[in-house]
């Protein structure tokens, strides 16, 4: 099995395609897996490079929720592409990863030719942080005395989730049955280590209001929340563009993996091209019909 | 040239295909001429029908504003439909024609089977309210003073049309010579009487809430004025559906024609087939 050692933690990965690199960050539920839609589609031009967080088996599981957190999950993301060689990727994660895409291309925005970032913000919104804060720490303990099963039987039906299993009841059970037989520990140590301690998205509003590198916000539209989070970094960086997904909730590229791909290959076209540009400052005049005379 | 009567107002349509209809109803600085990839192309499985507003030759202009709400251009769809003989059709509309669509579904719910509603949203924002207003009737004034195609000039440029001007400069120009011919009197006789005096998104709330005809909210990322409504329509209405363009501004189906057939067309396909269902409730 191949694997990439990153500060003496070994990151499981796998690889389909050449060409230029795209590197897939999946989310706290997920694991590489998740992106087998995306591995096949973009494999006929890309190189791709999924890999399992740590935490995720066959990843190693660090035993000290020390070794986790949101800059160590952007660092790990550089550092598996130093192992393999690779200078500049497309970044394109989900959820938890989408948080770490976001703060690669904070950190290393030299490396990123792009960010795609998918349902990145919950936890962000602040009139929810403290519920947030307490459910992570609640949730930790369900995992470290229940298991993965007993987990899964409360959150896959949460209302951010319950759309994957209304649409696709195939790719619901296919996505859950893989979630069970990930490690409880490194579930709640990740919680502890990441969830609980990274700054929400609103805070981050300057730093991503100078970060250059082109970016793709994806998220549903009944993922609450994220959609708010995902305005926001459209607002404040200029380098940003905004997709909402319709009738759609946390997971877009796994509840809908054509529109995914179909959104995503147009992104990554426009930049490959070099036709990709920022926004255009005049729309940002706060008129509310034309610009002032 | 054909008209359909709408209580003594005459308004120009243009048809093309046959099968289930659909009416598409057009923004301020547009007239049906916007719909044409539409035309083209749901024409080849839908009865398609667009028309011109009042106000926008060769439909009547009404010579005073009273003969111009939000109302009124909702019944305008109902008659329309009423004169054609079309009992129930999905209705499409952009920006104002958006608004038009919305309240079409909130007053002749029966009517529609389903309602894409673009970039609806403009003079919604409670804190922008006063300065709405005010921009209206500067631009209502304008019309009346300088005449359409000098009236204009800032506001085809405005904050949600330069993605549009940057992308397609062909469609663009397209675009602003159209705009350049419309009547000035009707253009401030549609301000004054329908934008100044309609009711924001946010105050239609429980209306929204109960409403159930499947609805397709679209908005460019960059339509500043449109965002936050869509998002709260999506919020209230469980009816309703939420897509966010990237990198666009506020004629999404003129701005990106492909993208937005594409969409409207599973949209669409999704309701016939009947597997259409409302947001599962918490």
């Amino acid at each position: 099995m191949p694997y990439a050692v990153t500060n003496g933690v070994r990151l499981y990965y796998e690889e389909a395609g050449k060409g230029v690199p795209i590197v897939f960050v999946h989310e706290f539920s997920g694991d590489l897996r998740s992106w087998e839609a995306q591995m096949r589609h973009f494999s006929r031009r890309y190189r791709c490079i999924a890999f399992n967080a740590r935490g995720y088996p066959p990843s190693d599981v660090p035993a000290s929720a020390s070794k986790y957190s949101h800059v160590i999950a952007a660092d790990d993301i550089a550092n598996v592409m130093r192992r393999l060689g690779i200078g500049k990727a497309h970044v394109i994660g989900c959820s938890m990863g989408a948080y770490a895409t976001l703060q690669f291309g904070l950190r290393h925005p030299r490396r990123a030719l792009s960010l795609t970032a998918i349902g990145a913000g919950a936890g962000s919104d602040p009139g929810k942080r403290s519920q947030f804060l307490r459910d992570r720490a609640a949730m930790e303990r369900r995992y470290l005395e229940q298991g993965m099963k007993a987990v899964a039987r409360v959150v896959q039906h949460a209302p951010h989730r319950i759309q994957l299993a209304i649409k696709d009841p195939r790719g619901f059970r296919e996505f859950w049955g893989h979630f069970v037989e990930g490690s409880a520990l490194g579930h709640a140590l990740t919680l502890r280590g990441v969830q609980a301690r990274r700054p929400t998205l609103y805070s981050l509003g300057s730093r991503f209001a100078r970060m250059k590198v082109p970016t793709h916000m994806v998220v549903g539209d009944e993922d609450d929340g994220a959609l708010g989070p995902a305005v926001f970094v459209k607002r404040v960086c200029p380098a940003a563009r905004l997709t909402v997904v319709r009738a759609t909730g946390h997971l877009v590229s796994v509840e809908e993996p054509d529109f995914f791909n179909r959104i995503t290959e147009d992104f990554l076209n426009l930049v490959d091209s070099g036709r990709w540009r920022p926004r255009d400052p005049r729309s940002l005049n706060p008129s509310t019909m034309a610009r002032k005379a | 040239m054909p008209f359909a009567d709408s209580r003594g107002v005459q308004l120009y349509y243009e048809e093309a295909g046959t099968g289930f209809p659909i009416v598409f109803v057009h923004e301020f600085s547009h007239d049906l001429r916007s719909w044409e990839p539409q035309l083209r192309y749901f024409s080849r499985r839908y009865r398609c029908i667009a028309f011109n507003a009042r106000g926008y030759p060769p439909s009547d202009v009404p010579a005073s504003p009273s003969q111009y709400s939000q109302v009124i251009a909702a019944d305008d769809i109902a008659n329309v439909m009423r004169d054609l003989g079309v009992r129930k059709a999905h209705i499409v509309g952009c920006s104002m024609g958006g608004y038009a669509t919305l309240h079409f579904g909130l007053r002749h719910a029966g009517m529609a089977r389903s309602l894409t509603v673009i970039g609806a949203g403009y003079g919604s924002d409670p804190d922008k309210r006063a300065q709405f207003l005010r921009d209206t009737e500067v631009m209502a004034r304008r019309f009346e003073r300088l005449g359409t195609p000098e009236a204009i000039t800032i506001y085809q440029i405005g904050p949600a049309r330069v993605q549009f001007q940057n992308k397609d400069p062909r469609g663009f120009r397209e675009f602003c010579e159209t705009f350049a011919g419309h009547s000035a009197l009707g253009s401030a006789n549609t301000l004054r009487g329908v934008q100044a005096r309609r009711p924001t998104i946010y105050s239609l709330k429980r209306g929204l809430a109960r409403m159930k005809v499947p609805t397709h909210i679209i908005s460019g990322d960059e339509d500043n004025n449109c965002l936050e409504p869509g998002i709260f329509i999506k919020r209230v209405c469980r009816s309703a559906r939420l897509t966010v363009v990237p990198a666009t501004g506020h004629a999404v189906n003129v701005e990106e024609p492909d993208y937005f057939n594409r969409l409207t067309d599973e949209f669409l396909s999704l309701v016939d087939s009947g597997r259409w269902r409302p947001r599962q409730p918490a």
